[in-house]
């Protein structure tokens, strides 16, 4: 009997290259408990066919394309769109023998923070169902934590790898801005995507990080990556943390998920590890304006191509115009016309450098002001969200409460810096999410603070109703 | 307005030139679209979901090429933007273009002329992709005349560098001019076919009057559509006669775009208004920003030869200016060079190539200076007829001028005058008329001697040897 809510992706490679388990097998006990939890949890939108092989399963975020299935990125746009490529990130995947699970649930286009802007109805917290998993990439965390996968892709604009991984309990990574292809992924927000992996633990993490990652023709904003190095010992011994007074007395964090990421530092200290505190004012004041200009500009051009005259939605009209018009009045939800009429005014002729242009200059000084803290500290932490899950339909009517979530993943999102979630403690039974940022290409080294931290904390990911 | 104002034309240029790479701008796909339609696609050319822009490097180095040859600072950094507009033919709904950062800007093209040069700026040159290209058809269906259109896009992402000048212009000669010298040397640096038939080569005007000696700019007309040089001048012509007259009846002028008939000058323009476009421009984020490196700009200033203009100046000083520009962009000259330095004289040498064997349609680079030098300098004592013929082969692999030079002009009295005798004597009737006055008979004769010889006798001494005949 195959536990899919405790096999990690190591064990169950160990078990596959022992001859324990067979590939049909594994792939088999995913779909089964798919079958079991996912009319509660609705963490896939789509779920395959075992493609046959000896290779792990894998889940994936349904904002990254797969050739030959339905890729809808969570929107009425593309809900009958069957990509003929795959992503880079996919096609990686399938070259470490990797078997797409199916495609899990997103808010559209990824713009969302609790998968309550999915087209498809939102997912639910396998921690409890009658909250968010988070977002955008609450399917792919649903899926990790309630056993219906042993790790996913992700991807992140501002924070939806990290926050989902946070109110669902699992590790998830932002990788740093460059270093996997984004290639193939529907784009939301250029310059700020990436694809990152979402697992159980710090070393799943890292190995999946190790086969999406690194530079690819394809994508020309890509760069070599320094060789990825499995986490193992338990020693913080050397490093120096620094703890931002704003991001770890944010109004709005509650004093549940204050006291978990006490704790975690704590530990950190014990380990080995300086802790210093330090400042990053203008970041977390200006980090979510600056976002909802940078992003919602740059996915008002990137989702002008969905217009009805190649692929996806076609809602007729008598002209092109007309057949534009409708195509995106009944393609698009609420939200992605909430920031396409945000980007477009933004980028507009007379207001670009008021409000577009301002923005990539405070953009340079969040950079600025994370490098300078940098000089002084190998990482930094704080919480991942401010809040646990939260109850379904709570902000749904609120767009900025729902924004506000994110406040503490956008600075560094916006400054290209990697992230990672490790889940660090209970917060009325739910999980709270420690972050740890570094500079650019410091992945290695917070794959080695979240193993130190994982074991020290030794949080157990399984769902406490479902043990 | 007083009637006696002078008025001077202001014209400033944009020029379209498809590059002939292997491959489009951002994707890998065939830079061709003679295919059947659709065929030369991909995901990132048909803007599909998740795909992204690769540079095509042979593209930029090639404007940069284009950038040197016009005289311009080439950029430290330069970056793509995107160009937001919705239209079937743009499938991403934005043309990934170049704003305010372009890869060449401030350069400058003198356009010789036969009263001294004259110095065109440029205000910028860059790389982006064109569009697609849609084809409006009329459908048979329940709606009477209803139509749709197909866009093939073939064409879409091809790269295509946008040619800007100042408005330096004052009319409508200097504007063709400019035009057919810039076609030239894209031509020469193997850029382009800049072909105006295909479109691969593709430009507006605009135009606006003043009175002369301001320096006032008034509002401008844009003119589209005129596909060949000869089509612009005129265009330019009756566009600035059109102006001065609104401007003397105590009118003003619209702003508005003038679209041409392609191929029908006698076609009055469509009008349309401008319509003010915000094409809400931003950096494009899925390129970096291209940095070219001074080793390349090194090479690629070393590959260019000495351009066309250079040229005409040069051969000006040999031939007249009207040649020497007929020669240079005509494409002609460096043949020309090669017939002198074969032996041929220089003036015929360029009567020769730039009328009749331009008529041939035969390319330059097809032929053997040396043999064609020597049928030019034999022109005149070969006949007509064997001239021509030999001119029709002088493409023709291993062509050899020996057979024809052969076939000399009969211009020797001795050899003509008992031919000539011999036919006076068999028309007696034509000999007395012509004596008796009806001098127009001349003709007569020589034809008759001309094809007795079999139009190898030369002409001028036939007519000759006939009067002296008659009149003995």
């Amino acid at each position: 009997m195959i536990d899919t809510l405790r096999l990690t992706a190591e064990e169950a490679k160990r078990q596959l290259e022992a001859g324990e388990i067979s590939g049909a097998e594994l792939f088999a006990a995913y779909l089964e408990a798919i079958g079991v939890r996912d009319e509660e949890l609705h963490a896939y939108l789509h779920v395959c066919a075992d493609p046959g092989g000896d290779g792990l399963p894998i889940a994936v975020k349904d904002v990254i394309g797969t050739k030959g299935v339905p890729t809808t990125a969570g929107s009425k746009m593309l809900e009958h769109y069957v990509p003929v490529y795959d992503a880079t990130v996919v096609e990686r995947c399938k070259a470490h023998g990797l078997r797409v699970l199916g495609k899990t649930n997103t808010d559209e286009f990824a713009m969302g923070s609790s998968t309550e802007n999915s087209a498809f109805g939102p997912s639910h917290n396998p921690w409890d169902p009658t909250r968010v998993p988070g977002g955008s990439g609450g399917g792919s965390a649903a899926a990790v934590s309630g056993g219906l996968a042993p790790w996913a892709l992700g991807s992140d604009t501002g924070g939806s790898i990290k926050q989902p991984a946070a109110l669902c309990g699992n590790v998830g990574l932002r990788p740093t801005y460059g270093t996997v292809s984004r290639y193939g992924v529907v784009a939301f927000a250029s310059s700020l995507d990436q694809v990152g992996p979402v697992a159980k633990n710090v070393r799943d993490c890292a190995y999946l990080y190790s086969i999406i990652s690194g530079r690819d023709a394809n994508d020309s904003t890509t760069v070599d990556v320094p060789v990825v190095e499995l986490p193992a010992g338990d020693s913080l011994k050397g490093l120096r943390i620094g703890v931002p007074k704003e991001m770890n007395e944010a109004e709005g964090i509650e004093p549940g998920v204050s006291a978990a990421v006490r704790v975690a530092i704590e530990h950190a200290a014990s380990l080995g590890a300086e802790v210093g505190e330090c400042s990053l004012p203008r970041s977390v004041e200006y980090g979510v304006a600056c976002y909802y200009l940078v992003a919602p500009a740059e996915a008002s051009s990137n989702l002008a191509r969905y217009d009805g005259a190649r692929y996806g939605l076609r809602s007729p009209g008598d002209d092109f115009r007309e057949m534009v018009m409708n195509t995106r009045h009944d393609g698009f939800g609420d939200e992605p016309k909430r920031r396409i009429m945000i980007g477009t005014y933004a980028l507009s002729s007379g207001y670009y450098d008021a409000y577009y242009g301002k923005a990539q200059r405070v953009r340079t000084i969040i950079r600025r002001e994370h490098d300078a803290v940098f000089e002084q500290f190998d990482l930094i932490v704080s919480p991942t969200s401010p809040t646990v899950a939260f109850e379904l339909g709570a902000k749904v009517h609120d767009p900025i409460a729902m924004y506000l979530n994110d406040v503490l993943t956008i600075p560094s999102c916006m400054a290209g810096l990697p992230g990672l979630n490790i889940p660090c403690g209970l917060s009325e039974g739910l999980p709270v999410g420690l972050q740890l940022i570094g500079p650019q290409f410091s992945e290695n080294t917070l794959f080695r603070a979240g193993h130190a931290l994982e074991q020290a904390l030794a949080f157990d990911v399984v769902p406490a109703r479902l043990r | 307005m007083s009637t006696t104002t002078t008025w001077e034309a202001v014209i400033g240029l944009e020029i379209h030139v498809q590059l002939k790479t292997q491959t489009k701008m951002f994707c890998r796909c065939r830079n061709y679209f003679g295919d059947r339609p659709n065929t030369n696609v991909c995901p990132v050319c048909l803007a599909f979901p998740g795909a992204l822009p690769v540079p095509n490097r042979r593209a930029i180095e090639e404007t940069i090429k284009l950038g040197l040859a016009l005289d311009c600072t080439i950029a430290e950094r330069a970056v793509f933007h995107r160009k937001n507009y919705f239209y079937p033919d743009l499938p991403k709904a934005y043309q990934i273009s170049q704003y305010d950062e372009p890869l060449c800007a401030k350069g400058a093209l003198v356009v010789p002329a036969a009263d001294g040069d004259v110095t065109i700026r440029i205000t910028r040159a860059h790389l982006e992709e064109d569009a697609a290209k849609n084809v409006h058809v009329a459908v048979s269906g329940r709606l009477h005349g209803a139509t749709a259109t197909l866009v093939d896009f073939n064409r879409g992402g091809t790269p295509l560098v946008e040619i800007v000048t100042e408005p330096d212009i004052h009319d409508a000669e200097t504007a063709k001019r400019f035009l057919q010298l810039l076609r030239q040397t894209v031509v020469e640096l193997d850029l382009s076919d800049a072909e105006l038939e295909k479109g691969s080569m593709r430009f507006d005007v605009n135009v606006s009057v003043r009175p002369a000696g301001s320096d006032e700019l008034r509002t401008r007309t844009e003119l589209k559509n005129m596909n060949s040089f000869n089509f612009a001048a005129k265009g330019i012509e009756r566009e600035i006669a059109r102006q001065i007259q609104i401007y003397e009846a105590g009118g003003e002028v619209q702003q508005e775009t003038l679209h041409f008939v392609p191929g029908d000058e006698e076609s009055p323009p469509s009008r349309s208004k401008e319509e003010a476009q915000d094409y809400r421009y931003f950096p494009e984020p899925d390129l970096v920003p291209v940095h070219p490196p001074d080793e390349l700009i090194d090479r690629l200033r070393g590959e260019i030869g000495e351009l066309p203009g250079a040229r005409i100046r040069r051969i000006a000083d040999t031939l007249s200016f009207y040649d020497a520009d007929v020669l240079v962009t005509g494409g002609l000259d460096r043949l020309w060079s090669a017939l002198v330095a074969a032996g041929a004289d220089a003036k015929e040498a360029a009567n020769v190539l730039a009328n009749q064997f331009v008529a041939t349609g035969i390319s330059p680079d097809a032929v053997d200076a040396v043999e064609l030098a020597q049928l030019v300098t034999a022109r005149s004592e070969i006949p007509r007829g064997t001239f021509d013929e030999a001119l029709a082969k002088v493409g023709d692999e291993g062509f050899s001028a020996a057979p024809y030079l052969e076939q000399k002009v009969v211009a020797d009295a001795g050899a003509l005058d008992p031919v000539i005798e011999r036919i006076i004597e068999a028309n007696p009737a034509q000999a007395e008329q012509y004596r008796s006055g009806k001098e127009g008979l001349i003709g007569f004769f020589v034809g008759q001697v001309m094809k007795e010889t079999g139009g190898r006798a030369d002409p001028r001494v036939v007519n000759e040897r006939v009067r002296a005949k008659l009149s003995a």
